[in-house]
C-alpha cells in the first residue's frame, strides 16, 4: 500500500442477518471507532434495511425504518438484506445490500478526506458457508475493491484477531467470549497451544438459546450466565473474559462476577467483532512474524504445486496460499510458452516426488512458437477439498493477440 | 519437453518500437522474442540509448541496463550485447543460448548489404511492402549495389519489381523486369514482364509494348531449353509449355499473349 502506515484505514464491517456495525481503525488511533447509526447519537448498530422511493431516492438504515410508515405506497421497503440474498442471490435484496454497504463506506471520510485512497476491508459473519463466500466475492467486485485489500472471516477468527492485538496478559491462557442477545448465549473460548514451531490458537464456539422471560428478568439471567461461565470456565485456565451486549450493562451480574473468579481481566462492551475486523487487517499489514497464529477448518491443509522453470531452475510454484482460508487463498501467475501442453500438478515441492499427483493436458491449443505465448494461471479453492485452475491465453504483446481459449480445470485438494 | 517458464517481468505501458513501421514490445520476453527473429537487424544502431533507458526506466531491470550501458561504453560488438539480453531474460536454456550464439556468428559473417537484403526479403515476405521498397531501393544507392554478388543484384531487382507490380504500378515493374531479363539473362524477368503485360492487358491497363521483347523463333528454341533445367518451378513449366506450343505451332505473338491471358490473371502469383 502506498502512503505512510500510520495513515492506512482499516475498516471492519460486522454483518449478521438484522444488522451491520462498521469500525474504523487507523494506526494513530487508540482503538477502532463505530459509526454511529443515529447523528448525534451512540446507536452504532444499522438496520440491514431499504427505502427506495418511488422518485428514486433511498434511505437506509435507521432513516428506512423511520420513513417507512409515511411513504406506503410511495416507496419500497426491504429489510434482512444480508439473510435474503444468501438465500436467493437472483433477489433484489442483494443489490440493495451492496447498495447500503456503499453508504456504509462513507463514513470513512470523517478518517480519510481523500476517497481515492485505498482502504482494507473486513467483513465478519457469524459463519463462512460458499453462499457467504459468494456473496462477499460479488460484493468485493461490486466495490471494486482489490482482492488484496478485502478479507471475510467469521466471527470466531474476528474474535481471535481482536484479542491477539490486546496485551499478551489477555490471551497468555484461555480466553473467554460471551455475546448476548436477547434469544441466545454466544459462548467462545479462544486456547493457545504450540504445533510444531509455532503457537497457534483455535477458537471453540457454542450458541445456547434460551427464552425472552430470562433476557428480560435480572436474577434469572444472573443465574443463567453464572451457569454457562461456569461451564465454560470448567477445568480450563483461563486470563481474560469478554462480556459483549447492552444487556451486560447494569449491576444484576453478581452471580456471573462469582462465576468468572479472581485472576483473570474482565472487559465489558460492543462490537468486538467489527473490531478485530479492523485489528485482523492491520496485523495482515503490519505485523510480519506473529506471535501467534490462528487455526481452524478453513484453513487449506493440502499443498498443491506447478512445476515450471524459473530463470533455467526447476521450481514449484504454489497453486494454494499456504495457510490461508480456502476462501481467501486466490493465486495468479503468468507463464511462456515452452513447447509443452500440459501441467503437472504436485502435492510436494522437494524435488523428492516422483510422480506428479495431476497432469492437466490443455487440448486444441492454438498454433504458437516456442516463447510466443503467454499463458495465464489462475488458481482458488471452490471449498476445502477442492481446487479450479483456470489457464487463459494472454496472446503475445502486439505479435500475437489472444484467442480467448481458457480451459478450466479441478483438482482434489 | 520442457517446463512452462515462469516469467518474472510484467507487461509495461510505455511498449519500446524495435523499428519503423514493426510492432511495439511490452516486456524482456517480448523483446527477447523480437530479437530472436532479428538476428541480421541486430547492429549497433539496434542498442540504442533510447533501448537501454527503456529497458531501465519500464521495465525497471537497472541492472541489465548498466551493463548493457558498460558495453557500449566499452566497445563491445553488437552481437555481445545481444547475447547478453538473452542470457539476462532467463527464457533460454545453455542448449538454446549456444545455438542462438551460433546463429549470431554466422550472420557477423555477412555484410551490412548482405543484411540488409535479408531484412528487405523479411518485410515482403511480412507484406510489408512499403518498408520493403524503401530498403530495397535504398540498396541501389551509394554504390551498395554494385558491392552485391550477381545473385543478390538479381533478387534485389526481382522483389522491386514485385513490389511495384503489387501497387499496379506496372510501369516500373516492366522496368525491373526488363532489367532482370536483358541484362542478367534472368528468365524469371521474361515470365514476370509477359504475365505482366498479360494481366494489364486483362485489366486495360495501360502498357508500353515493346516488339523486340517477343522472342522469336530461335530464341524461343534456346528459352524452351533454358526453361527445361527450372522443370520442377510450376511458373516455369508452365512458361516451358507455352514455349514449345508456339515453338511447335509457329503460333502468332498475339496468339501467344492470348494464351497467357487465359493462364496468369493476377501478378500476385509472383
Amino acid at each position: 500500500m502506498e502512503g505512510n502506515k500510520d495513515r492506512q484505514l482499516y475498516i471492519g464491517i460486522d454483518l449478521n442477518a438484522s444488522r451491520a456495525v462498521i469500525s474504523f481503525y487507523r494506526a494513530d488511533l487508540t482503538e477502532p471507532k463505530e459509526a454511529a447509526s443515529v447523528a448525534d447519537s451512540n446507536r452504532q448498530e444499522f438496520p440491514l434495511a431499504v427505502l427506495r422511493m418511488n422518485n428514486g431516492k433511498y434511505y437506509y438504515g435507521e432513516e428506512a425504518l423511520h420513513f417507512r410508515p409515511e411513504a406506503e405506497g410511495e416507496a419500497v421497503f426491504r429489510d434482512n438484506l444480508f439473510a435474503i440474498a444468501l438465500l436467493d442471490p437472483q433477489a433484489p435484496e442483494k443489490e440493495d445490500l451492496f447498495r447500503l454497504i456503499r453508504r456504509l463506506l462513507y463514513f470513512r471520510k470523517h478518517y480519510e478526506k481523500d476517497r481515492t485512497i485505498p482502504y482494507d476491508l473486513t467483513i465478519t459473519v457469524p459463519e463462512i458457508s460458499s453462499e457467504v463466500v459468494s456473496l462477499m466475492e460479488e460484493l468485493r467486485k461490486n466495490l471494486e475493491i482489490d482482492r488484496e485489500h478485502f478479507r471475510i472471516t467469521d466471527y470466531r477468527e474476528s474474535f481471535f484477531d481482536y484479542i491477539s492485538m490486546q496485551d499478551r496478559s489477555i490471551w497468555k491462557q484461555d480466553t473467554c467470549l460471551f455475546v448476548l442477545t436477547k434469544d441466545h448465549l454466544t459462548t467462545m473460548r479462544a486456547h493457545r497451544s504450540v504445533s510444531g514451531a509455532d503457537r497457534v490458537m483455535e477458537v471453540a464456539q457454542e450458541r445456547i438459546p434460551f427464552s425472552a422471560d430470562v433476557y428480560d428478568d435480572d436474577k434469572a439471567l444472573d443465574q443463567f450466565m453464572a451457569e454457562q461461565v461456569k461451564a465454560a470456565l470448567n477445568g480450563n485456565t483461563v486470563s481474560g473474559v469478554y462480556l459483549i451486549g447492552e444487556r451486560f450493562e447494569g449491576d444484576w451480574r453478581h452471580a456471573v462476577m462469582e462465576a468468572i473468579g479472581t485472576n483473570k481481566r474482565i472487559f465489558i462492551g460492543n462490537h468486538i467483532f467489527s473490531r478485530g475486523a479492523c485489528y485482523g487487517a492491520c496485523r495482515m499489514r503490519t505485523v510480519a512474524r506473529p506471535q501467534v497464529r490462528y487455526e481452524c477448518e478453513y484453513r487449506i491443509r493440502s499443498k498443491r504445486f506447478l512445476r515450471v522453470l524459473d530463470q533455467q531452475k526447476t521450481n514449484y510454484i504454489p497453486l494454494v496460499m499456504p495457510r490461508a482460508n480456502w476462501f481467501e487463498s486466490f493465486v495468479s501467475y503468468r507463464l511462456l510458452y515452452n513447447g509443452t501442453q500440459h501441467f503437472e500438478i504436485w502435492d510436494d515441492d522437494s524435488n523428492n516426488t516422483q510422480e506428479p499427483c495431476a497432469i492437466l493436458d490443455l487440448s486444441d491449443f492454438p498454433k504458437r512458437p516456442e516463447k510466443g505465448m503467454y499463458l495465464d494461471v489462475i488458481a482458488y479453492p471452490l471449498s476445502e477439498k477442492s481446487l479450479c485452475i483456470e489457464i487463459t491465453d494472454g496472446g503475445f504483446g502486439s505479435f500475437y493477440e489472444s484467442s480467448m481459449k481458457t480451459w478450466h480445470f479441478e483438482i482434489d485438494l | 519437453m520442457k517446463d512452462f517458464i515462469l516469467c518474472q517481468n510484467k507487461q509495461v505501458k510505455i511498449p519500446y518500437f524495435p523499428a519503423p513501421g514493426l510492432d511495439p514490445v511490452y516486456s524482456l520476453e517480448e523483446l527477447c522474442f523480437y530479437m530472436h527473429g532479428h538476428l541480421f537487424l541486430l547492429e549497433e544502431v539496434f542498442f540504442s540509448d533510447d533501448l537501454i533507458i527503456w529497458i531501465q526506466d519500464q521495465l525497471k531491470l537497472t541492472g541489465l541496463s548498466s551493463s548493457l550501458r558498460d558495453m557500449k561504453a566499452a566497445g563491445k560488438a553488437p552481437s555481445e550485447l545481444t547475447e547478453k539480453i538473452f542470457s539476462f531474460s532467463g527464457i533460454y536454456d545453455r542448449e538454446e543460448l549456444n545455438e542462438l550464439h551460433r546463429m549470431i556468428i554466422s550472420l557477423q559473417d555477412k555484410s551490412a548489404v548482405e543484411r540488409q537484403i535479408i531484412y528487405a526479403d523479411y518485410l515482403l515476405s511480412q507484406k510489408n511492402y512499403r518498408e520493403a521498397l524503401s530498403v530495397y531501393l535504398d540498396l541501389r544507392k551509394d554504390g551498395r549495389f554494385m558491392q552485391m554478388t550477381e545473385d543478390l543484384q538479381k533478387r534485389t531487382i526481382y522483389h522491386t519489381g514485385v513490389i511495384y507490380a503489387r501497387f499496379l504500378l506496372f510501369s516500373e515493374a516492366k522496368e525491373q523486369f526488363l532489367e532482370l531479363y536483358q541484362k542478367y539473362e534472368d528468365e524469371r524477368g521474361l515470365q514476370a514482364y509477359l504475365m505482366l503485360k498479360a494481366t494489364a492487358q486483362k485489366e486495360h491497363i495501360a502498357f508500353a509494348d515493346d516488339e523486340s521483347i517477343v522472342p522469336e523463333e530461335e530464341e524461343l528454341e534456346a528459352l524452351s531449353d533454358r526453361l527445361d533445367t527450372l522443370a520442377l518451378d510450376p511458373a516455369f513449366q508452365t512458361a516451358r509449355d507455352n514455349a514449345k506450343e508456339v515453338l511447335a505451332s509457329r503460333i502468332s505473338k498475339d496468339a501467344w499473349i492470348g494464351m497467357l491471358l487465359k493462364k496468369y490473371t493476377l501478378v500476385d502469383s509472383l
